[in-house]
């Protein structure tokens, strides 16, 4: 209660979540010893020479200080778990290095945790990367540039590359990754293959994953994957400790799934890249308590956020969905749209999961409920299906959470939704619904800066929306 | 009797238009662009207001709204609204029945899709790029050595135009430069010049539709090749409006500050 009063006064809970995370990693510091906190170093460069945001046009305290109270506890709430869950990976990698496994963003760690392995999401840190020091993002994609990575790929897995061949990495035992989302993604593990020389494991989730016949097969995917860990690791599958961890994915995908429907509610009481990264959670901790912990503690604050503040933001004229990823370079995209327009992103595809509760009643069940999780899974279920996947789900939210626009994120290098753009575009002037396409990349503000990237969402809300500069 | 003005302070020209509170066209005037935006503005809003009877000077107008690149900067105006949203206005205030409209102006061009009321349904817009806009077509008068009036009439006497490659407008230039002097005709080089800059625009207006009527404005809708190449490229009618294309924004801010 008194962390909740003092919620009230912004700065003061900057502070206090500041101070979160300088205690996460003296945590850390004091686990690893100085020859820990070297090799952190050592990985983590693009972290040392600033200790902080870089980007010249950086304004991230603007995150947790230019909301509502509530909403601005949110924002830091969520950064603070992604600090967490680096400085904890790091952590226990250093405690079982034997179980140490990479796995790809669109693999959840359940199996891993109930295995008693050290699972690490590759893409988190180029996920988190370009939020804070984009020119590191930058040099890393030269790098993948110049080793022959195609230039109009995605930057996401690029970044990855870059990193992997400038040794950015803890090194992998095992790499786990998959057929999704993308052509780049499934390349990048491939360049990550031959630098590391370790055993990969590739799930195959099969197109029209609706099917029962689909199903069955992604089921026997989910056992094969089971078995070759229990090969490469010589660890045997806990059914029990996977029912345990199953069962708090349940619980967080409860609070989750409250969570939404507080947002349904006008004002919301948050959005934006808050939501984003609070829902990351699902591929960087699900089934842990910290994640559960999380998405209680956000429920919680989305509540007060409601009851309390009035809502996320002063002045809500708009609700927007959003798809394709946030441009990472520029997460104050969303409170500046929401202090310039009054227009609050209320749920986003990165966010949105369909089908996810888990039935722990026996093992088949328990498995075949996992493999629907991640069928349905964001950007699984839009990149391995018929297009309509990708229509029927943004419709949907945008009715859903009474959004009165979309914005579609243009990202340079997304193939996949490039291909459905012109469709997409059509189907929302038949139905009149404003439709913002910005055009950026993912992670290098050489394509778009930041201030393009202001200006195109300007002309749109200026234009089409009616708001005045 | 009330008074309404738009200024429209583009790149290349300032324009202004006056309007009376029934919305009839008082005066307008344009003029060069100058360094300062707010003076080209006063110069073009005193000019249009010379043309109205009464000794009325610009404190007399009840609103004014700027628009165009140096909108921002125009200290006496009310509002000011961007030119995206002034060019479907004014178009639409000219002719109801539009619903597509390409703006060329001296540094870019949009097209604009509209509702039934005008406003704007969609858009896109190129600013990124001289080809396709004002910039462009005074690189090929300068290497033809003609003004873009006497350009657009070359064009119109081609019989077989000449495909020009080069989009950009530095390669265009040299590729133009090489064509004449491998004496071909002026003529169908000019009009293959057209034909690649309204290539280039069907693109930008298929992304957000191609609905009829359409029209073209901006200052280069005054180039009656490219507005040729432009119908034939789309099968579509240009609707020509009943005022200077070049003073569509500066209307569609007159007609926003008389509706308030």
């Amino acid at each position: 209660m008194f962390l909740d009063s003092l919620a009230d006064r912004l700065p003061v809970l900057a502070a206090y979540y500041a101070g979160k995370n300088a205690a996460q990693f003296a945590d850390f510091a004091v686990s690893a010893g100085p020859r820990g906190i070297y090799e952190f170093l050592t990985l983590n460069k693009w972290l040392r020479p600033w200790g902080g945001p870089h980007r010249e046009d950086s304004d991230m305290k603007n995150l947790v200080l230019g909301r509502n109270p509530a909403y601005g506890a949110i924002a830091a709430r969520s950064l603070t778990y992604i600090a967490y869950y680096v400085f904890n990976v790091f952590k226990e990698m250093r405690r079982k290095p034997d179980l140490f496994v990479w796995h790809e963003d669109l693999i959840s760690p359940e199996i891993f945790h109930a295995m008693g392995l050290v699972p690490f999401l590759v893409e988190a840190i180029p996920i988190i990367m370009p939020n804070i020091n984009s020119e590191f993002t930058e040099h890393y994609i030269d790098v993948a540039e110049n080793s022959g990575y195609p230039g109009d790929t995605c930057t996401l897995p690029k970044t990855a590359i870059g990193m992997a061949l400038d040794d950015a990495f803890p090194p992998p035992k095992a790499i786990v990754t998959s057929n999704s989302p993308c052509d780049g993604g499934m390349a990048s593990y491939a360049v990550m293959e031959e630098k590391y020389k370790v055993p990969v494991f590739r799930l195959d989730l099969p197109y029209n994953f609706g099917e029962k016949r689909a199903q069955e097969y992604y089921l026997r995917e989910i056992k094969r994957l089971i078995a070759w860990l229990e090969e490469v690791y010589s660890v045997k599958m806990d059914y029990d400790r996977l029912k345990e961890v199953c069962e708090e994915r349940n619980k967080m995908w409860t609070y989750t799934m409250d969570l939404w429907d507080l947002q349904r509610s006008s004002p919301a009481p948050m959005g934006g890249e808050a939501m984003v990264y609070g829902h990351l959670s699902f591929p960087l901790g699900s089934g842990t308590k910290e994640g559960t912990r999380l998405m209680k503690d956000l429920l919680r604050l989305a509540h007060r956020s409601v009851e309390r503040d009035g809502g996320g933001i002063k002045d809500e004229r708009h609700r927007a969905v959003l798809w394709n990823p946030p441009p990472l370079v520029f997460p104050e995209m969303f409170v500046w749209m929401e202090q310039e327009f009054g227009a609050i992103t209320v749920m986003d595809m990165l966010t949105f999961r369909r089908n996810q509760w888990i039935d722990t009643s026996n093992e088949d069940v328990m498995l075949r409920d996992l493999a629907r999780t991640l069928s349905y899974g964001p950007m699984a279920q839009h990149t391995r299906g018929p297009c309509e996947n990708f229509f029927d789900d943004l419709f949907y939210l945008y009715e859903s959470f009474s959004a009165d626009m979309i914005i579609m994120a243009a990202h340079k290098g997304c193939k996949n939704t490039g291909a459905l753009m012109g469709m997409f575009k059509e189907l929302c002037r038949r139905r009149s619904i404003p439709l913002l396409v910005f055009e950026y990349d993912l992670s290098d503000t050489r394509y778009m800066s930041p201030e393009g990237i202001r200006r195109q969402v300007s002309d749109f809300m200026e234009n089409i929306m009616g708001e005045r500069r | 009797m009330k008074y309404f003005a738009g200024c429209d302070v583009g790149s290349t020209t300032g324009k202004a238009v006056v309007l009376d509170e029934g919305g009839k066209i008082l005066g307008h005037s344009m003029l060069p662009s100058t360094v300062d935006p707010e003076n080209t503005a006063t110069e073009a809003l005193n000019r249009a207001i010379a043309q109205v009877n009464g000794n009325i000077g610009i404190s007399d107008m009840e609103r004014i709204i700027g628009t165009g690149y140096g909108r921002i900067e125009l200290q006496f105006a009310h509002d000011n609204i961007s030119e995206i949203t002034c060019h479907a206005i004014g178009a639409h205030y000219l002719d109801p029945e539009i619903r597509t409209v390409i703006d060329i102006g001296g540094q870019d061009c949009k097209a604009m899709g509209l509702r039934d009321d005008g406003h704007v349904l969609d858009f896109v817009m190129n600013d990124k790029c001289a080809a396709g806009t004002g910039r462009f077509f005074e690189g090929m008068g300068r290497a033809f050595s003609l003004d873009l009036e006497e350009f657009s009439r070359l064009s119109l006497e081609s019989k077989n135009p000449i495909p020009i490659s080069s989009q950009c407008s530095v390669f265009a230039e040299s590729e133009v430069i090489s064509l004449i002097s491998q004496r071909k005709s002026p003529a169908d080089i000019a009009a293959g010049v057209q034909k690649a800059v309204a290539k280039r625009l069907q693109g930008l207006v298929r992304r957000v539709g191609i609905v009829e009527k359409l029209t073209v404005t901006g200052g280069c809708a005054k180039n009656a090749g490219l507005v040729k190449a432009v119908e034939e490229g789309l099968k579509v009618k240009v609707a020509r409006l009943n005022l200077d294309a070049q003073l569509v924004g500066a209307l569609g801010a007159a007609v926003l500050a008389m509706r308030g």
